[in-house]
């Protein structure tokens, strides 16, 4: 494997990013009913009254939301935590009590309020200071996929780098489809005089509750079928990897870029996670080959190919150059916390007013 | 020849959405100028991250504040329904702190919240990524293109997303001659004076209030204290307009004022006296006092003033004089009290002298008949006074023929270009006739019906049922025509006023925003 491959992606900035479009199928089939994804009701309920996102909501020309980017970003990036993967990025466990987690899987990586009663705190604050200088090297030995996926580090500098992956699955033209249910009780608890009958709506309500009494369901959400298939798409911006950099050192920078870009052809290239939720387990359509495209800033696009096995050896060579952080585990430290609460620490507290919230 | 700097953005995603947001947290499409410049902003700090921007760039960058640019973007539609994410807050501190006390039920999902998302669909065909492109004259950028270009071209290609985060671009710069503008796909927006979308653009020294502020977010948490960052205030609305959208006429509003000075009131029915009236004096203060920079003076008051067009011509280049009825609340009366003079678009000037020399003209009824010496005979109604004014905002006149609205209704009927034989296909063909005849050449739906929309406002029919005239009167030219009420419903709000139909140059088809 030749780690100069893809250096002009990384020094010329006529690439500007590279596309997938998959089609996938249900594992029923083309016309299995799949479940998408389901969303609260917006405030104003004219707006989005609540459940799946079709647009527009009546009419066979539809889009479906399946999977949206921030949900496909938290099903991609615990990728890294696998043991054919696990070698690419330095494993973080941060333990408190019985409870450990890895830092792959915090909502905010890197910038996760996780890591701020933990030794990791002084380390990623100065990682982020430098991020803000130019120099990304220090965050990359910690939580390189902070630079893959995105981070924002809310609770102390500031420091923002972009996301270089966004992956999002929709089902096209969707027939929607409604599900109805009936709970019966074990016994007539009213026609057998264990329970008062009432008219009274409040007692039927609570008797409803309890599963006392029969209780229909009916129009709740009961799947789609998609007759415009299923796609997921998939883009890589290199001009959001061309950002990063290890200060002034061109070689160090390019090592650095190197090793960020294998890491995200490995989640580009990835097979993706099958298995979204009930009743929608998705597979990619044989018959419709996934299509990978070069894009270029001038807008022109190149057919391109890189296989999963491909991506894996250039991430391995480009880690293995670079330098792959120490992999560690940090334990909660009640004494660090006991001054974050005191504003003794070397992160002052914020909890005057929360952290703003940040989608994966 | 003046050549454009175009910055282009093109949405990478197969699926391409726009999730930027304008004022009051609306949807935001075409993607405003203020947004571009903070995303070259954004992108040419970021490339050189802990340095100071680079000199050449930050020229560049000054010149481009003052500059209101073109727009060419593809057709974008809000999204018919939204959804609400749920978000994590960045606490997960107090969850570890929890655990480590021995509470494993605490949990992250228990620190959200909700986020809205009501993004614009794009357009767009497989042949090429979906494009917005911004051009800003060159000339008031740089003297030398080439160097202006490869000053900003770096920093414009490390773009990498307009809107929000999610919404990823390839983005670039080049230099456009402008027929080569001309060629991109998508449609044109211009700055207008009214009307169209409101649109942030940048405006001098926001570049350094950007810069002021972007240090000020590094440092809004202090010794544990949220402080806010300052709104940006180096910017300004205008009001951005498709050209395939219909351009606002210019028009002249007069009150109609008795010899007492108070509100004249004429007929509903009669509307078209007060029209003849207009255009009589108005062909006569012509006459006398033209306009100096029209050669064939006589020929001009004949087309444009008095309306006399050739036969041939299809497209009726003249003054209309619209009797304002007074509408606006369910009790309005519907009498005519004002008069308006709507001209063709870009005969501003040809406008403004007419009305000046009309401001405090009398109109004189044809059967008027002053009081005799001795009182014998009493005096018909008039003569009455043109009173040029200013139609206050929020008043009828302002909001309801003058404002802007996707929906518009007709205050009194539509004189169709031929007669519909009473077949409902043959009046819809006359009805797009109309339409085009107007210039309301923006797509819209319409509906037609011969009931008035408003209380006070009358039927198209020319008869009652016994044969009796009822309805408007109309001039011999106009009465064998069919007549209808309509309803309008553009894509896009749309500017008044709006008068359709043959009779649209004496008062009849004029259209109001429903209430």
């Amino acid at each position: 494997m030749n780690v100069k491959e893809h250096d002009d992606w990384l020094t010329n900035d006529t690439a500007a990013a590279i596309v997938i479009r998959e089609p996938l199928l249900s594992v029923e089939g083309a016309d299995g009913v799949i479940f998408p994804a389901t969303y609260a009701a917006a405030e104003d309920k004219n707006v989005f009254p609540g459940g799946y996102n079709i647009d527009p909501p009546h009419g066979e020309k539809n889009v479906c939301l399946v999977d949206s980017v921030g949900s496909q970003a938290n099903r991609i990036e615990p990728l890294f935590a696998k043991t054919d993967y696990a070698d690419l990025v330095p494993q973080i466990v941060i333990t408190a009590g019985d409870k450990s987690v890895n830092l792959l899987e915090a909502g905010h990586r890197a910038g996760d309020a996780i890591v701020r009663c933990t030794s990791l705190q002084k380390c990623l604050q100065d990682a982020f200071y430098n991020v803000l200088k130019g120099d990304a090297t220090e965050l990359a030995k910690v939580s390189p996929t902070s630079l893959v996926f995105g981070v924002w580090d809310s609770r102390d500098t500031q420091a923002k780098l972009p996301r270089l992956l966004a992956s999002t699955i929709r089902a096209f033209d969707v027939v929607r489809l409604t599900r109805s249910a009936q709970f019966n009780p074990a016994a007539d608890y009213i026609g057998l005089g264990l329970l008062e009958d009432t008219t009274d709506k409040k007692t039927k309500d609570e008797y409803a509750k309890r599963g006392f009494i029969h209780v229909p369901a009916a129009g709740a959400p009961g799947g789609v079928i998609a007759k415009g298939g299923i796609r997921r798409d998939v883009t890589l911006s290199l001009a959001a990897l061309r950002l990063i950099s290890a200060g002034d050192d061109i070689n160090q920078s390019l090592m650095l870029r190197r090793y960020v870009l294998g890491l995200a052809l490995v989640a580009l290239t990835a097979p993706a996670q099958t298995y979204l939720r009930q009743g929608c387990n998705l597979v990619p359509d044989v018959n419709q080959p996934k299509c990978m495209t070069l894009v270029r800033a001038d807008g022109n696009r190149d057919p391109i190919t890189i296989s999963h096995h491909d991506a894996t050896e250039y991430a391995k060579v480009a880690a293995s150059e670079f330098g792959v952080g120490s992999s560690q585990s940090v334990s909660f430290d009640t004494e660090l916390a006991k001054k974050d609460i005191a504003g003794e620490s070397n992160v002052k507290p914020t909890r005057k007013r929360p952290g703003k919230a940040e989608s994966k | 020849m003046s050549e454009l700097l175009c910055i282009t953005f093109r949405f990478i995603h197969p699926f391409p959405l726009f999730h930027g947001r304008a004022e009051a947290d609306k949807p935001e499409w075409p993607p405003s100028p203020l947004r571009a410049y903070q995303a070259l902003l954004n992108a040419a700090s970021m490339r050189g991250r802990g340095r100071p921007l680079d000199a050449e760039v930050r020229s560049v960058l000054t010149m481009m504040e003052s500059i209101t640019p073109r727009i060419i973007a593809p057709i974008g539609q809000i999204a018919k329904v939204g959804y609400r994410n749920y978000v994590p807050h960045n606490q997960a501190d107090l969850v570890t702190a929890a655990w480590n006390r021995g509470n494993l039920d605490a949990s992250i999902a228990s620190h959200r919240m909700e986020k809205d998302s009501l993004p614009i669909r794009i357009t767009y065909d497989e042949a090429a990524l979906p494009a917005v492109h911004f051009l800003y004259p060159l000339e008031l950028i740089a003297d030398d293109a080439q160097r202006c270009l490869s000053t900003i071209r770096p920093a414009a290609r490390a773009i990498t997303a307009l809107g929000w985060g999610i919404d990823q671009v390839a983005a670039d710069a080049t230099v456009l001659t402008h027929s080569d503008a001309a060629l991109l796909c998508g449609e044109v927006w211009n700055p207008t004076c009214a009307g169209g979308r409101r649109l942030r653009i940048p405006r001098t020294g926001v570049l350094d209030e950007l810069t002021f502020r972007h240090d000020k977010f590094l440092h809004r948490i202090k010794d544990g204290n949220f402080t806010p960052v300052p709104p940006i205030t180096a910017t300004r609305i205008v009001s951005y307009r498709r050209d395939i959208d219909p351009a606002p006429r210019p028009y002249a509003v007069f009150k109609l004022l008795d010899a007492n000075e108070d509100a004249f009131r004429y007929p509903h029915a009669k509307l078209m006296h007060i029209a003849g009236m207009v255009r009589h004096v108005a062909i006569e203060r012509m006459r006398d006092d033209p306009p100096h920079w029209i050669g064939d003076s006589a020929d001009w008051i004949n087309r444009v003033v008095r309306g006399k067009q050739d036969e041939a011509a299809s497209d009726h280049y003249q003054f209309s004089y619209v009797p304002l009825p007074s509408i606006g609340h369910a009790h309005a009366d519907g009498l005519i009290r004002n008069v308006m003079i709507v001209a063709p678009p870009g005969m501003e000037r040809e406008l403004e002298y007419l009305a000046e020399r009309l401001n405090g003209e009398l109109l004189t009824p044809e059967d008027y008949r002053p009081s005799d010496e001795n009182g014998s005979l009493p005096p018909t109604d008039g003569p009455i006074e043109l009173q040029r004014f200013t139609p206050p905002a929020k008043k009828f006149i302002a909001s309801c023929y003058l404002g802007a609205s996707p929906t518009w209704r007709t205050v009194t009927p539509v004189i169709l270009p031929g007669h519909n034989d009473k077949k409902a296909q043959k009046t819809e063909k006359l009805i797009q006739k109309a339409l085009q005849q107007s210039g309301l050449t923006a797509p819209c739906e319409f509906s037609w019906q011969s009931a008035p929309f408003l209380k006070n406002c009358l039927s198209a029919h020319k008869y009652d049922r016994d044969g009796r005239h009822t309805g408007y009167h109309r001039p011999a030219h106009l009465r064998g025509l069919t007549a209808v009420h309509m309803q309008l419903h553009f894509a896009e709000p749309v500017l008044g006023p709006i008068t359709l139909g043959a009779g649209r140059h004496c008062g009849f088809g004029l259209f109001a925003v429903p209430l």
